[in-house]
């Protein structure tokens, strides 16, 4: 009987941690199979049929239509340069270079992947429309109330995460090819 | 006596760690036959095979596709090869960035052309089974032969995908007519011929 019990909680132990593990890594809270760079993630492989079974279980169930690695990649995060979550309370500053692409896209987002809703309803910044410094460099400002310069809006409250979209990068190989030094930092500026 | 305790607790943490190493491996191979809002069967309930739907602007009400770029015009059209290959065309006509993509049933991205890998002025291929293939390589004429490219589905059906990523907002509209002007069609074999 002892010995039913003790199988019983065995049983029930492995299978809460093994289902636990899984959501984990389904919903990104755990980043297996994750590359990173910086303090941004990035899924080179998202789309292909080639994709570790984690990567491919996280897009079936989020019903993302990925980017073939021909075409681009997503490079996501919802951190700072020193670990901390992003808060629409504070003001950011991403700069000042990016991964060398044919274009490129930054857009603020919601925990499940859309567009974060925000006082100027504009949802994205391309790399076309960027003002630049002489030497090429440049500052985003990231903040609910308009800031000079390149501006992304975000919601005034609530925590958010930045998604940098490549066209076209720059790879030296089918893995995430592109140097490490190369992605934006962002760097809290002002909070409150 | 603590040893032997400390015996028997690692004796039960590895059994749960077995336990939970099985669970999750099963699970995780079955999560994608359980993902019921897949790309596909967003897709599905979206219209008819071989209609091009023009995707609305990704935005905190459109919550179609997640991490769509709200700076990209997409347009999607289903394809199904059971009466035989289909032929998807995405015209170009303005600069930029634009790319046509193959998804199979499952969610994979097959294959993807970028507008600079276009040919007259389009991004073109015929999707094929592998016996579409094996017939149309057989009718080939050699002196004469077919500049088509023919890109094998690993599904019967599936859908393609064009994305056309706007200058500015001022050229969303633009990008969003480039977007809807994608077609896919069927095109049986003996037409394929000519």
């Amino acid at each position: 009987m002892i010995g039913l019990i003790k199988a019983l909680a065995v049983a029930v132990a492995g299978l809460a941690l093994g289902l636990w593990a899984t959501r984990a890594a389904l919903t990104g809270a755990l980043p297996i199979a994750v590359d990173s760079l910086g303090q941004w993630r990035v899924e080179a492989r998202a789309g292909a049929a080639d994709a570790d079974p984690y990567t491919r279980a996280r897009i079936e169930r989020s019903g993302e239509i990925a980017l073939a690695l021909g075409e681009g990649l997503r490079l996501t995060t919802r951190l700072d340069s020193e670990g901390r979550t992003l808060d629409g309370a504070c003001v950011y500053k991403l700069g000042r270079q990016a991964p060398t692409a044919r274009y490129w896209t930054l857009e603020a987002i919601d925990g499940s992947g859309f567009p974060l809703e925000n006082a100027a309803g504009r949802y994205v910044l391309r790399s076309t429309e960027l003002l630049r410094d002489p030497d090429g460099g440049f500052a985003i400002w990231i903040s609910p109330s308009p800031h000079a310069g390149n501006w992304l809006p975000v919601a005034a409250r609530g925590r958010f995460g930045l998604a940098l979209r490549l066209y076209d990068p720059a790879l030296s190989d089918a893995a995430v090819g592109f140097e490490r030094a190369t992605a934006p930092s962002v760097v809290r500026t002002a909070c409150g | 006596m603590s040893g032997r305790l400390i015996g028997r607790a690692l004796y039960y943490a590895a059994l749960v760690a077995v336990v939970a190493g099985l669970t999750h491996l099963v699970a995780l191979l079955i999560a994608p036959s359980l993902a019921e809002h897949d790309a596909y069967a967003r897709v599905e309930t979206l219209g008819p095979p071989f209609k091009t739907i023009a995707l609305p602007q990704a935005s905190p009400t459109q919550r179609v596709f997640p991490y769509a770029d709200p700076a990209v015009a997409a347009a999607i059209c289903r394809y199904d090869l059971t009466d035989g290959p289909v032929r998807a065309r995405a015209p170009l006509g303005r600069p930029g960035f634009s790319s046509l993509s193959f998804h199979s049933r499952r969610g994979v991205v097959f294959y993807a052309l970028t507008d600079r890998a276009a040919n007259k002025g389009r991004m073109e291929a015929l999707i094929v089974t592998p016996e579409q293939l094996r017939k149309l390589v057989a009718h080939d004429d050699e002196d004469n032969p077919s500049d088509d490219l023919r890109i094998v589905s690993p599904t019967l059906a599936g859908f393609v995908m064009t994305r056309v990523l706007s200058q500015s907002p001022d050229d969303a509209p633009s990008a969003a007519a480039q977007a809807a002007a994608m077609t896919c069609a069927p095109e049986p074999i003996a037409e394929a011929e000519r």
